[in-house]
């Protein structure tokens, strides 16, 4: 009997499934820890990406603008809710390295009461823009946080948004994503094209009804502020965020309201305890055509009464 | 009867033992090299985590006079004022609770001139020196001066002093 033979063969078949099985177990637990360090490293993202909309809020100004830059391609999901007090503001990202998957697993979410980003439900780019402006309504409520990683040609616009957009790229010094050609023709291919108050783009602003139309559907404004909010997200994260917006605008009303009593008590005299409480209640709507037809003209009628008021201003 | 049983192993037993031990310590090792990592890695991460919440702390104290909930417009637009009426009104509504998730720690405070009372009631309002709106335990603070402004029915106009808005974070090893 060849002994020696059998010894070797055993040997052999040992080793190669035991090296085999190490191998592989390495593979695979590398392959994971991969994938979970580029989980980790996107919600960090995210976190910091959160972050970074703090200093851009604004204070007095008009309008702001900011690029935000990622290292790798980077999809940023926005997530709004309308559940709770003030709705809920949910940010995650997925980055793509080019090795496995082509993109990575979508990171944990960073969630936020107090923000509003504007954008599409998936912002896809190495680069995006960020345009920040005040709502008030007829006192300050929030940010609208416009986000966009694509590029867009405007076609014909307002000389109001016109200019508002050259003073954000400081006379075109800046890229903000945005170029404006009164020449449908002269969008660069791959743009998202917008026109005012013409059609054959892709997205359509009428002026004079104050209806952005997108997709088939028609999503409705009241300024420069959220017209642009309105251009650059989808219609369910422009009405969602809208409503969160409207959530948090009752509850700072129902606190001018209590601020008015407090004044009227301490002799300063200014009526407008009632009509706050109206708009408190009229505040809670449903979708952005109710709020133009409902809440904006008893936004502009507090905000004449209280301007009115001579010593004791509520906002 | 033998008592002592001479025991011989083949020489491909041997080699089996020795398979087994070279098995056991290529798991072992890889095992502690794991565990390296995982400390290691969960140490930069939790780093992180501490930096991230160290930044948005910082960045919330500088921007806080300027949310909605703390503005100060009744009179002239002032970037750095805090509306004091409406921070004391703001103290108690349950609404709020919860607004100011990513904060431990969330404090208007007087710098000067000083009173008696420390934190405002009803009772004490406006002589008092800090309204706090969120304390948890356990956390790292930022300061930020500002104007306190509200109304003074005395003079009958707006009286500013000054003040400062705290914004704490809670620490990892705090967190829950």
């Amino acid at each position: 009997m060849n002994r020696k033979g059998i010894e070797f063969a055993f040997s052999w078949i040992f080793a190669i499934i035991a090296g085999a099985v190490i191998l592989f177990s390495a593979i695979y637990i590398t392959t994971k820890l991969i994938g979970t360090e580029r989980q980790v490293s996107d919600t960090l993202i995210a976190a910091e990406l959160d972050n970074l909309l703090h200093p851009i809020e604004t204070n007095l100004e008009d309008s702001k603008y900011a690029t935000i830059s990622f290292i790798d391609e980077t999809r940023v999901f926005n997530e709004c809710s309308t559940i709770g007090v003030f709705g809920k503001q949910q940010i995650s990202t997925a980055s793509k390295l080019g090795i496995g998957d082509e993109w990575g697993v979508q990171s944990v979410r960073k969630s936020s009461y107090n923000k509003y980003v504007f954008s599409r439900k998936i912002e896809e780019g190495k680069k995006m823009h960020a345009i920040v402006k005040p709502f008030e309504m007829p006192f300050k409520i929030g940010d609208l946080t416009i986000l966009y990683g694509k590029e867009y040609c405007f076609v014909n616009p307002s000389s109001d948004i016109e200019d508002e957009l050259n003073d954000l790229s400081a006379n075109g010094a800046q890229d903000i994503g945005v170029n404006i050609t009164s020449n449908l023709g002269d969008c660069r291919q791959g743009s998202e094209t917008v026109c005012f108050d013409q059609l054959g783009c892709d997205v359509s602003v009428n002026t004079q009804g104050r209806i952005v139309s997108k997709n088939g559907e028609d999503v409705y404004y009241e300024d420069d502020g959220l017209m642009l909010a309105a251009i650059f997200s989808d219609s369910e994260i422009y009405e969602c965020q809208l409503k969160r917006l409207l959530k948090r605008a009752g509850e700072l009303g129902a606190v001018y309201s209590r601020k008015a009593a407090y004044l009227d008590g301490s002799g300063c005299s200014n009526n407008l305890i009632q009509d706050l409480q109206a708009y408190v209640l009229a505040i809670d709507v449903n979708g952005s055509r109710e709020f133009v037809q409902q809440v904006v003209p008893l936004a502009d009628d507090l905000e004449e009464r209280n301007g009115n008021i001579a010593r004791c201003k509520i906002f | 009867m033998e008592i002592l049983q001479d025991v011989r192993y083949s020489k491909g037993q041997f080699k089996i033992q020795q398979m087994v031990f070279v098995l056991v310590a290529t798991l072992i090792f890889f095992g502690i090299v794991a565990v390296l990592y995982v400390s290691i890695r969960f140490g930069s991460v939790r780093q992180n985590v501490q930096d991230e919440r160290q930044e948005a702390a910082i960045a919330q104290a500088r921007k806080m006079a300027g949310t909605p909930e703390f503005i100060w417009t009744s009179w002239e637009d002032c970037a750095s004022c805090v509306d004091m009426d409406k921070v004391f009104l703001l103290k108690n509504r349950t609404s709020y609770q919860g607004f100011w998730k990513d904060v431990a720690l969330l404090k208007v405070a007087r710098v000067y001139p000083k009173y008696q009372t420390s934190e405002c009631t009803p009772v004490s309002y406006p002589r008092c020196n800090e309204i706090t709106l969120v304390e948890k335990e356990g956390f790292q603070s930022y300061e930020s001066f500002v104007s306190l402004c509200r109304y003074d029915g005395d003079i009958e106009q707006a009286r500013c002093e000054l003040g400062k808005v705290i914004v704490g974070f809670e620490g990892v090893e705090n967190a829950g």
